[in-house]
């Protein structure tokens, strides 16, 4: 069930933020790629070396193997990203660990300190909650400061943000809709955004839990 | 040679490993910047740094320059998905290989390095 009320804003912050996560999305898919390449060369060389026996060679065909699943996975990941047509669905724990984990190469040079402490969790968001969530973090990021510290806790249907109050003034550095939060009030249905000096909580409406 | 490896990717960051030292290069890995600069500031040198640009913490580029500073002699390679661009900035010379690495380039820019070691 799309938890979106306005599909053309929420398609305009999803491209701002897929703008800010493609650097993290390639280098994610390249990190799963460049074992294969890796594997078959070590592989070549020690048979062309002779001393590859049949056990090794097994082995790092497994190996081999392994890491063309992840990657074919990591591939359709990354197509629910760009394309509108490819549904899935996350538990809390991961959609919330992808973002974070994508957004670190970008956020570290922005003074932004994540603790994720979503832990493993039943609750099934629609799949805009990945760009929410991501824009959320992103607009923290950007916020000018430092000591700027974000809490990320999940709870029944909620995913809750606490900063601390660096994160809760300054103006961000973006233009857009990552500017700042007036986008929320308009841009979800299924997913009701509660703002406050310290922190959002997003709390998802109709997701199994 | 004695070859640093900074690499976040674990599979990548051993099986480069492995591979470099079926070559005969003695290879310690870090898997951020901040350990690596740990590394550096011990008394072994360190002939090659092979870096990504990517790391959780630090960028693989301020890795490099502050690398120089600590060893000056340090050999430096660059590997990223990320373009070239990202070294022009870098007040010495580095070796560059676009990820996904391509083997027989990347052997070969190897091979240089530690021939001008020796």
């Amino acid at each position: 069930m799309s938890i979106v009320a306005d599909t053309a804003l929420f398609d305009q912050l999803r491209n701002e933020v897929i703008n800010r996560v493609m650097p993290g999305l390639r280098h994610k898919m390249l990190g799963k790629l460049q074992p294969i390449t890796l594997l078959s060369h070590v592989l070549s060389r020690k048979v062309h070396a002779g001393s590859a026996d049949a056990a090794y060679i097994q082995t790092q065909v497994d190996e081999i193997k392994l890491n063309a699943k992840i990657l074919t996975n990591a591939t359709q990941n990354l197509f629910t990203w760009v394309a509108q047509d490819s549904p899935f669905q996350l538990p809390a724990d991961e959609l919330v660990s992808e973002c974070v984990e994508l957004l670190k190469m970008e956020c570290y040079t922005n003074n932004l300190i994540i603790a994720n402490h979503v832990s493993e969790q039943q609750m099934l968001p629609a799949q805009e909650a990945r760009v929410l969530l991501c824009a959320g973090i992103i607009l923290l990021a950007d916020k000018q400061g430092t000591e700027k510290k974000l809490q990320i806790r999940a709870q029944g249907n909620s995913i809750q943000f606490t900063w601390n109050k660096a994160c809760a003034g300054t103006q961000t550095i973006n233009t857009g809709l990552l500017k700042n939060w007036d986008w929320v009030a308009n841009i979800s249905e299924q997913c009701e955004i509660v703002q406050s000096d310290s922190g959002v909580q997003f709390n998802f409406k109709n997701v199994a839990v | 040679m004695n070859i640093l490896i900074v690499e976040d990717d674990l599979d990548t960051r051993e099986i480069l490993s492995e591979l470099l030292e079926l070559q005969g290069h003695a290879i310690v890995t870090a898997s951020e910047a901040h350990h690596a600069l740990d590394i550096l500031r011990q008394p072994s040198a360190i002939d090659l740094l092979i870096t990504d640009v990517s790391l959780p913490g630090m960028s693989g580029i301020e890795l490099a320059k502050i690398s120089k500073t600590i060893q000056p002699a340090i050999g430096i390679m660059v590997c990223s998905g990320y373009g070239e661009q990202h070294c022009e900035a870098l007040p010495f010379s580095v070796e560059w290989s676009q990820k996904p690495l391509e083997m027989d380039a990347f052997m070969a820019a190897i091979e240089r390095f530690s021939g001008t070691r020796q």
